[in-house]
């Protein structure tokens, strides 16, 4: 055991404390008089150094992911979860929502949709809304959708309304709200510009993304932790790249070039450190570090599309469209930086939600009638809910 | 022939040269490895730290051996750089087939936010974020992972200073050296032998929650980027196996919570405190089973449109063996003494889903039964099959206040018995468990807002003799996954509780988005050392069957 508790010693304190053989008083000057037998020094031939020393990892037979009612450590540490309550889709007759083809319309939400309960729903274009079950008006929800007549239609969940019409002066493709739900910014493929809407008085402002970087139309908008920067993509074949917009002086400051053609999808990882861009043209994954804006991983994944994260930040899932056979959930370690499985979809999934707790995962198929529910925490496929036709828009409300 | 060498000459050098990653939030005080997202994650200017990822560096161990320490060790170096100012960090070690790579920040580093890349042989990392802070102490621990006992020193005498163990307990009024790193930055250089010398960082050392006095604070002499404290056992410390031990810096923030022993005379730790019905097994090692009856009540009115109290009952039974050790720790079995408080940090959502490091055995898991009877009085008996064969947790039933859910729960107050059958390593057994009334928490409702700078201060009545009444909860910290957790123990007798701030400081603030945080305040009771029944199996030496119950309510720390 002494050997031991030298060899730790030398290891956690030492090793990192040097040079070794300099250290023959190492109490010297404190209020103490020095110890003689002060710790060896491990010599090259020593085990392993201190990380051998942890407590080995947890093996699958001793800790398995935990089911929704499990309890994740034993003795007087257990601090039971609360259950999430019945899961919505637990039969098929329970997902009797009206689903509209919609256009290419990510919709957003605010304020924030809260965790309990919560399911799928969705609206559709030509005000078109679906039918969702009983709600609780505390939880009204609004859900700001790009209408491809020109406008940004605002719905409320409970009652199901509309809220309000904002007209555009262009086509919208997809609208992003900022984490705390005050500001939205509204994008289009048709012009140089965004649209950016204030939550609460629904007025519009329009800024020219035209810059010494060129014309920006813009595909996709991510904003960061802070709400500080929006990350905007740029849809372009020969000049692909990510803008990066100041939200204080509504300019873009700089871009991250490097990345593929028509990138699709920007998303920030949740504690803002980095910023995955899917490029469908080649075929592409870029990931950012947000604070040097340098590249640090790039994957081959085929026509990627949506990329959303796991609430902790731990798995990027991103939806991998095949051309002509169902596509796949890429999942990667975010951390690492690898790629973990494959998780089968419908034909072209496109947006990719993950549940507050991180315990229930859906995609939309854009060329399937159903939508597809995986399991986030096993990363396994779950079932397919049929649909009435394609869906195109999703997110979650309160209910 | 040709094509072979070929295809060696471009194969070969592709393999070597594989570029160096840091894995993304894995830069911690190479003693504390607390979170970045916790208080404590920041790195200390003139603290060793840790950088953990792959390709970082050669295979083997490497140290460095001689002063002045380079910035560059076997090809390694790191720069640490916010906006255009750029410092190399030095490193002194390198471990785990470059998969670990120690270092010295410069007392000199930036701070705030920072970016850390790694550059070895001349192949450049990506570049990973941290944030540099004045001071963030970190005690190196036994295990190396933050948590349990800590590497301190026993002064007995010029020629004896043996390390703190179960078998060598200080005393009170005893003079302790603890080591750690990241007290503050130094004003020579880092790179060679530091002076002795106090720093000018405002340090605090608390002893199962007694502030200590404290002799010495500052670089170990000779041990470039380490720092010792130099403290004396308080005289009226708690006495305990594993007394926890934390350090407070610039009035702020906590270290990692360490633990030492400390008996009246200095005498081997006999585990006498009753803060579980285990500790005294696991301390001596063996093969042991625990058979747990949880309920939880849990009021859920944080980010939730109405109040909802959850009700929640489940079963456990963990068996075991355990080998007996100077450093044995078990966060489930080494509470702390009564009256004191420790916290666990950790990369993980622990509220949510991960486990607190270090609960598993030091031995095995041993299998026993795959079925499990829980019987009532009623008559009515649930027959549940763990999803994971030996340790898992098997709920019984749930009640949600508000909700068209069917009330499942059972365990009302009265006799239970549980019944296993027999498995690989266990003979099936049968034992009785008594479910006492549950406490009364009296002022659940009152608690939130929590200022953790003011401590919180919980009451409760209907506690009977025998019972362990303990507070616990904390933060995960969702975007950042990180977690702090707090646990208590309470006084026999006591009918009230406050967890100190420097306790609270160890864990993060809840987030203004109800989404990206989850905070949580419990208070239960479990029957202490000799209050809890007992029972037999063919393949343990001991059985201990308790009931568990847990009042807990959704909070706001700020």
């Amino acid at each position: 055991m002494k050997n031991k508790l030298l060899l730790f010693i030398a290891l956690a304190v030492i090793s990192g404390i040097i040079p070794c053989h300099a250290q023959s008083n190492p109490t010297a000057g404190l209020p103490l008089p020095p110890p003689d037998d002060f710790p060896d020094i491990p010599s090259p031939d020593d085990p392993p150094p201190m990380f051998d020393d942890f407590p080995p990892p947890l093996t699958p037979d001793e800790f398995d992911f935990p089911d929704p009612w499990d309890i994740p450590f034993p003795g007087p540490f257990d601090i039971p979860d609360i259950p999430d309550l019945p899961d919505p889709f637990s039969s098929p007759s329970d997902f009797d929502l009206e689903l509209p083809v919609l256009g290419h319309s990510p919709v957003a939400f605010t304020p924030e949709p809260l965790p309990l309960p919560f399911f799928p729903s969705f609206a559709g274009t030509n005000g078109t809304t679906s039918q969702v079950r009983a709600c609780d008006p505390a939880r009204d929800t609004r859900i700001f959708l790009p209408d491809q007549r020109g406008q940004v239609d605002v719905l409320g969940t409970c009652p199901q309304r509309n809220l309000r019409t904002i007209p555009l002066h262009f086509q919208p493709n997809g609208v992003r709200a900022d984490r705390a739900g005050a500001v939205l910014i509204v994008t289009s493929l048709d012009s140089p510009e965004v649209a950016i809407i204030d939550a609460e008085t629904y007025t519009v402002s329009y800024v020219s993304l035209s810059s010494s970087f060129g014309d920006i139309f813009a595909s996709s908008v991510a904003f960061s932790a802070d709400g500080s920067l929006a990350y905007i993509a740029n849809h372009s074949a020969s000049k692909p790249f990510v803008a990066i917009f100041d939200m204080a002086s509504r300019r873009v400051t700089t871009t991250l070039t490097g990345i593929g053609p028509f990138p699709s999808k920007v998303a920030v990882s949740p504690d803002g450190t980095m910023l995955w861009v899917s490029c469908r043209g080649d075929g592409t994954l870029h990931v950012f570090d947000t604070r040097t804006n340098a590249k640090i991983a790039m994957f081959n994944v085929i026509r990627p599309l949506g990329i959303t994260f796991n609430p902790t930040g731990t798995r990027a899932f991103v939806a991998a469209a095949n051309d002509f056979a169902p596509g796949t959930i890429e999942v990667f370690d975010a951390e690492k930086l690898t790629r973990i499985t494959s998780i089968p979809t419908g034909f072209v999934p496109q947006t990719i939600l993950i549940s507050p707790t991180g315990r229930h995962g859906f995609v939309n198929n854009l060329n399937s009638s159903f939508i597809t529910q995986f399991d986030p925490v096993r990363l396994t496929f779950v079932r397919n809910i049929n649909t009435k036709a394609a869906v195109s828009g999703m997110g979650f409300i309160r209910r | 022939m040709r094509l072979l060498l070929a295809i060696c000459v471009f194969v070969i050098p592709a393999i070597s040269i594989a570029q160096p990653k840091i894995y993304q939030r894995r830069i911690a005080n190479s003693a504390s490895f607390a979170a970045a997202g916790l208080p404590a994650g920041g790195i200390a200017r003139g603290s060793i730290f840790s950088i953990i990822g792959e390709n970082l560096g050669p295979a083997g161990l490497i140290i460095a051996n001689n002063y002045p320490v380079g910035t560059t060790l076997s090809g390694v170096s790191i720069t640490v750089t916010r906006g255009q100012t750029t410092v190399d960090a030095l490193p002194i070690a390198i471990a785990n087939n470059g998969g670990v790579v120690n270092a010295i920040m410069p007392s000199n580093a930036p701070l705030g936010p920072v970016s850390v890349q790694v550059t070895y042989n001349s192949i450049k990392s990506n570049p990973v974020p941290a944030t540099i802070v004045n001071s963030s102490f970190g005690i190196y621990a036994a295990n190396a992972g933050g948590f349990g006992p800590g590497i301190l020193q026993n002064f007995v005498s010029a020629a004896s200073t043996p390390i703190n163990t179960l078998t060598q307990p200080a005393k009170p009024g005893q003079a302790v050296v603890l080591w750690g790193t990241g007290l503050g930055p130094i004003t020579g250089p880092d790179n060679v032998t530091p002076p002795a010398g106090n720093l000018p960082t405002p340090v605090k050392i608390f002893v199962g929650g007694v502030s200590a006095q404290v002799s010495y604070s500052g670089r170990a002499p000779g041990y470039a980027g380490s720092d010792v404290l130099v403290f004396s056992v308080p005289s009226n410390a708690p006495l305990g196996c594993w007394v926890p031990v934390y350090v407070f810096t610039d009035n702020a923030i906590t270290s990692n919570v360490v633990t030492m022993a400390i008996t009246a005379d200095g005498s081997p730790c006999a585990s006498s405190d009753t803060s579980h019905a285990l500790s005294q097994t696991f301390a001596t090692g063996g093969r042991f089973g625990l058979v747990q009856l949880f309920r939880s009540s849990i009021r859920e009115d944080i980010g939730t449109s109405r109040t909802y109290d959850v009700v929640t009952d489940g079963v456990q039974i963990d068996l075991r063996s355990e080998s007996a050790g100077l450093f044995s720790y078990n966060p489930a079995f080494s509470l702390p003494p009564p009256g004191a408080c420790t916290v666990y940090t950790v990369a993980g959502n622990v509220l949510d889903r991960d486990p607190v490091p270090g609960v598993t055995p030091t031995g095995a898991y041993l299998k026993g039964g795959t079925s499990i009877t829980v019987s009532g009085q009623a008559g009515g008996a649930k027959i549940v099959t763990p999803s994971r064969n030996p340790q898992s947790y098997s709920q019984l039933g749930s009640k949600i206040t508000g909700s068209a859910l069917a009330d499942t729960t059972m365990l009302s107050p009265g006799n239970y018995t549980v019944t296993t059958t027999a498995g690989a390593d266990v003979g099936g057994f049968t034992t009785s468990v008594t479910v006492p009334s549950p406490l009364t928490w009296t002022n659940r409702d009152q608690i939130s807002p929590i200022i953790r700078t003011q401590g919180l201060t919980v009451s409760w009545s209907g506690v009977t003799d025998g019972q362990v009444v303990f507070v616990t909860g904390g933060v995960t910290d969702v975007p950042t996954n990180s977690s702090g957790v707090f646990y208590c123990v309470a006084p026999a007798g006591a009918t009230s509780f406050t967890v100190p701030p420097e306790i609270l400081a160890a864990i993060p603030a809840t987030r203004s988005l109800t989404l990206q945080s989850r905070s949580l305040v419990y208070l239960g009771m479990a029957p202490g050392a000799g209050s809890a029944a007992t029972f037999t199996a063919q393949g343990i030496a001991t059985g201990i069957a308790m009931p568990v119950y847990m009042s807990g309510k959704t909070v706001i720390f700020k």
